[in-house]
């Protein structure tokens, strides 16, 4: 065994030991985890040294034959897997020991730390994986797990119903995925990404499988038409939001299409549509962002909305691109998220129109956020700027103007209402009785470390630059995105802290405009009423053929099958001359039958 | 050198003799369980160094050819496994007087030379000397009525069917003028003999072999042995018996030429048909859970006899792939019940909650044998089948799907009991018995098997890339 097979392994154990005995080890359920994903982390230190001496590929021996070609417990190891690698157990664990102050209380405190380690160790399996097969099992590992975690607290019907959503959503984008994973294999017989160079076969269906592959992206990523999912997710304990949207789930569908991005290049219009959904997608959740008052649903919302610039920018040709943003965002999102789960578990309420003047009362939390706040909009020198400035560069060389303008458009609202956040919840004056405190020093150390991430992670520059050829800025652009940035920032300032009167009466009068993104674009009610309603009819109407019919005929199957055996069971008579009379009767019978007597 | 053949063998006898002269002594005869158990052990060590020789050893009665290699260590294994549960059971510990473990080490060895036979006097006297260990083994409690019964039916029933196996044989004889095999195989194919005949005296020695696999309609005396027998004594005819007789079925019939084959396959086609579905449908009613493994068991048989009717390369591949997960999923079965000690189903309720590790290891068992995925009794299934498509026996492949739809409801039954039922029915896991730990231990091995080998079928198949 390689040492990078130990990397999923770790968080797996852990999640054997929790889930069985866990609950006799209380916080020590906690100390495993944590202790699992640093020692996930540490391997995957060794396997990038390990990539830095050229060590590329391994395979723990063959799983199955699969038309005599083997199919391995194969491991891909190149700058992509070690980037997510290190991404995913690094901010996971600052995530789990966050939890162990967001959750201390919790009765099911050992089971979450479980589940939370099943749900590492998928991702962790899943940006290994070297062929479909393998990263399908940890796909559908994720999936299940982020079944469990947002609908954690099952007794909140809300809950319970956020879970049911996100997983049925997300299957549907699966659908997609496994069928165009099995048309890419039987046109072009192989499942592993390796291959991705040579694939040959009708153009027209390896596009086909291409942007159904995507669809699974699609779903993983909440990306439009399947994005609905999460921002119900939010119900979930914070952490967890933490986890879907800066490291696990979410990052999948972004790794995925970067991981198959040569079949995608090979095909235009499987690129184009990878570049238009995100488009559509980033510009429509930055809308809603705009007027979203629950403070966890506009962050939820602005993940929509750079993922969606992370395929923009994908779809336009910019590897390095994405996956960059992928990475920043990684920072900043944990960042953003771990402190709305601070704010919250300080005051207990999660509109933004209650809060107000925290910034006194929570200083770490509060600069930290400003942190965040300022990575996403995009300000120089945080990590957001840098990201998104090559998104946006690789637009406009690419010549995608009108994907260029609505990623554009997207930073300014991104700007503004990330700006509209922080300004109403850390600045101004309190809008109702709060009783705000400091978090403890487990929630607060994690914030600050990856504050620091968040501030200083773009100058690392992307980890694709040496595959993809260097990236070389251009001052117009990084003036162009300053500028949009702090347009965004000195809107909301205007409005929000100093209350100017005419973009005042100028958002009243767009009322209608307003209730129609309050609502969502009301995609989910034309959802329910499309989709949902003649769906469950139609459920309705299969359960009671199946009630009535289809188990009319099997119990009478069955009732035939218990007669018969009753009958049959007769012939045991425990007479032993009988015995021996039905053996001779079956030597005579098989010989008559033999010699056709 | 063909008495390093052999080594094994005299090894096992060297512990046997040790076996029965520690019987004479109280103190030695607390360890002659772990005598045997060494020298099983130390067997299986020596089997790939006596495997070597790749032809007829001894004035070519025995065949030293993979598949006795492989039947070889399965007996082995199962042997071992046996010990351990025979440690386990109250019963036999009371009733040992230092004999028994001499029975299971003598059935090992007599068996291992049954599958490597290619003489048919060889493989008679060795099948003849399994069976009158058998009938002595499963009538072991003497104060038992139902064990003493199910003995005498046993031997009753077991006699017949050597006697007609015995017939066919001098039949044979008479026909070709030489007992072994390979001889014969090639003087069918110039024709000379007289067909109805040969046939005729084919089916007398099927019978024979078809009692040790418990193929319908010569199944009648296993369930009541299997319910009367120390429940280890169970365990062991389910298995090692059953893998001695396949692999003489795999020698006698696979070795004759190809028009015959054609009828091989057929024969064997609809026996499996009759062998599983009876088996299964009779099993449904069962209240004994030793009487309804019987029939599961018979059951099995028949699938194992489906990879035989495949007459070809995969479908030996998916026979000896299926026994060696068999093993392992019955005598975790088995061993459940030993432990627990508990014959009825009904007794199983609410097992879960005072004994969860037995309701585990005995859920996965029973799952394995229903072969649901991702359990090493999916993959059995799943093989066999296969290479029955791929021999385009359709109407046998649908047949066996049925069945182990009609399976999984028996086995569920249990698994039903143990876990979903209110109510708690008393008595103690049986841990007062000193060695119980090495039950547990073998309850581990099926269990690791069975998980490991689901998930990872092809840490085993390329051990059984044989030809016949």
């Amino acid at each position: 065994m390689h040492i990078a097979h130990y990397i999923p392994l770790f968080p797996f154990l852990a999640f054997v030991i929790n889930i069985f005995v866990g609950r006799r080890l209380k916080i020590g359920s906690a100390y495993l985890a944590v202790g699992t994903c640093v020692l996930s982390f540490l391997c995957s230190l060794k396997v990038w040294q390990g990539f830095l001496q050229g060590e590329r590929s391994y395979s723990l021996g063959t799983w199955l034959l699969i038309q005599g070609k083997p199919l391995d417990f194969g491991i891909i190891v190149d700058p992509l897997t070690i980037m997510m690698l290190l991404i995913v157990s690094f901010i996971g664990t600052f995530i789990l020991i966050y939890s162990i102050g967001y959750m201390h209380d919790d009765p099911r405190f050992s089971r979450y730390f479980a589940y939370i380690s099943l749900f590492m160790a998928s991702m962790l399996g899943l940006v290994l994986a070297d062929n479909f097969i393998l990263l399908l099992i940890f796909w559908e590992g994720v999936g299940l797990c982020s079944y469990f975690l947002i609908a954690f607290w099952h007794e909140r019907p809300a809950a319970a119903k956020a879970g049911i959503k996100a997983f049925v959503t997300t299957r549907i984008g699966d659908t997609g995925f496994l069928v165009g994973m099995l048309l890419l294999f039987f046109t072009t017989g192989t499942f592993h990404f390796s291959d991705f160079q040579f694939l040959r076969g009708p153009e027209p269906v390896l596009t086909l499988a291409a942007i159904l592959i995507f669809a699974g992206a699609i779903g993983k990523s909440a990306q439009f038409p399947l994005h609905v999912w999460l921002p119900d997710a939010m119900e979930g304990p914070t952490p967890i939001s933490a986890l879907i949207h800066a490291a696990t789930m979410v990052a999948a569908g972004v790794y995925l299409v970067a991981r198959c991005f040569p079949l995608f290049a090979a095909h235009p219009a499987a690129l184009q549509t990878v570049a238009v959904i995100g488009g559509i997608s980033a510009l429509m959740a930055a809308t809603i962002a705009v007027v979203n008052n629950d403070i966890k649903r506009v962050l939820a919302y602005s993940t929509i909305s750079q993922l969606g610039l992370m395929m923009l920018g994908l779809g336009v040709g910019g590897l390095s691109a994405g996956t960059f943003h992928l990475m920043t965002h990684a920072f900043f999102k944990a960042l953003l998220f771990l402190c709305a789960g601070s704010i919250i578990h300080a005051v207990g309420i999660q509109d933004i129109r209650q809060m107000g003047g925290l910034f006194s009362k929570m200083k770490v939390t509060s600069v930290t956020f400003c942190i965040g706040a300022l990575a996403l909009a995009g300000v120089p020198p945080f990590a957001g700027f840098w990201s998104k400035d090559e998104i946006l560069l690789t637009a406009w060389n690419n010549h995608h103007p009108v994907l260029f303008a609505v990623a554009l458009l997207t930073s300014l609202l991104t700007s503004f209402y990330m700006a509209r956040l922080i300004f109403l919840v850390l600045f101004g004056k309190p809008r109702s009785e709060l009783h705000a405190h400091e978090s403890p020093a487990v929630m607060t150390i994690p914030l600050v470390v990856l504050s620091v991430f968040a501030a200083l992670a773009g100058f690392i520059g992307s980890p694709l630059k040496e595959a993809t050829g260097a990236y070389e800025g251009s001052q117009v652009m990084m003036l162009a995105s300053t500028m949009v940035s702090l347009t965004g920032l000195g809107l909301a300032y205007l409005i929000y802290i100093r209350q100017m009167a005419l973009p005042q009466s100028l958002l009243m009068s767009c009322q209608g405009l307003k209730q129609l993104l309050l609502n969502k674009y009301y995609i989910d009610e034309i959802y329910e009423v499309v989709l949902v309603k003649p769906i469950l009819r139609l459920c309705q109407g299969s359960f009671s053929f199946d009630m009535k019919i289809v188990d009319g005929l099997v119990n009478g199957v069955a009732n035939v099958t218990q007669f018969c055996s009753g009958v049959l069971r007769r012939t045991q008579t425990g007479l032993v001359q009988n015995y021996l009379l039905v053996q001779v009767f079956g030597v005579v019978l098989l010989i008559m039958w033999l010699l056709k007597i | 050198m063909t008495i390093q053949f052999l080594f094994p063998e005299l090894l096992l006898v060297f512990f046997a003799v040790a076996v029965l002269f520690g019987s004479v002594s109280n103190f030695f005869k607390k360890f002659t369980p772990v005598v045997a158990a060494l020298g099983l052990l130390g067997a299986l060590l020596l089997l790939p160094a006596a495997s070597q020789s790749s032809t007829a050893v001894f004035f070519h009665l025995l065949e030293a050819d993979t598949i006795s290699a492989f039947f070889r260590t399965l007996i082995l294994i199962g042997s071992a496994l046996i010990v351990f549960l025979s440690m386990g059971e109250p019963q036999i510990q009371e009733q040992d007087r230092g004999e028994f473990y001499f029975f299971i080490l003598t059935l090992a060895i007599s068996m291992m030379i049954a599958v490597s036979s290619r003489n048919l006097l060889m493989i008679y006297i060795a099948l003849e000397t399994v069976s009158i260990i058998s009938y002595i083994l499963v009538g072991y409690l003497k104060q038992d009525a139902f064990s003493s019964e199910a003995g005498l039916k046993y031997f009753l029933f077991g006699a017949l069917s050597t006697g007609i196996m015995l017939y066919g044989i001098s039949l044979l004889y008479g026909l070709f003028g030489t007992l072994d095999l390979p001889t014969m195989a090639a003087a069918v194919k110039q024709e000379h003999i007289y067909f109805p005949i040969f046939i005729l005296s084919m089916v007398f020695v099927l019978a024979g072999l078809a009692f040790k696999c418990s193929l319908v309609p010569f199944h009648m005396a296993a369930p009541d042995a299997y319910q009367g027998a120390p429940t280890p004594i169970s365990a062991f005819l389910s298995i090692g018996p059953k893998a001695m007789g396949f692999a003489l079925l795999l020698r006698v019939f696979l070795g004759t030429p190809t028009p015959l084959i054609a009828k091989w396959s057929a024969l064997a086609q609809w026996l499996a048909i009759i062998t599983m579905t009876l088996g299964n449908i009779i099993a449904l009613k069962q209240t004994n859970v030793k009487r309804l493994l019987a029939y599961s068991s018979i059951a099995h048989a028949g699938f194992m006899l489906m990879a035989l009717a495949a007459v070809n390369a995969s479908g030996i591949k998916a026979l000896l792939f299926y026994l060696f997960i068999y093993v392992f999923m019955n005598v975790g079965a088995f061993g459940c019940v030993v432990l627990t000690q508990r014959q009825e189903v009904a007794q199983y309720a609410g097992l879960s909650r005072q004994y969860p590790f037995a309701a585990f290891v005995m859920s996965i068992s029973l799952l394995s044998l229903a072969g649901l995925p991702p359990l090493a009794g999916f993959m059995a299934k799943f093989v066999v089948i296969a290479a029955a498509i791929q021999a385009k026996l359709y109407l046998l492949a649908i047949i066996a799907v049925l069945n182990s739809v009609i399976a999984l409801f028996y086995y569920l039954r249990i698994i039903k009991a143990m876990y979903l039922s209110k109510t708690e029915i008393g008595g103690q896991l049986n841990s007062t018995v000193p060695h119980s730990r090495a039950l547990i231990l073998a309850l581990t091995l099926t269990l690791l098997v069975n998980i490991l080998l689901g998930l990872w079928p092809q840490g085993l198949m390329p051990w059984l890339s044989l030809s016949p």
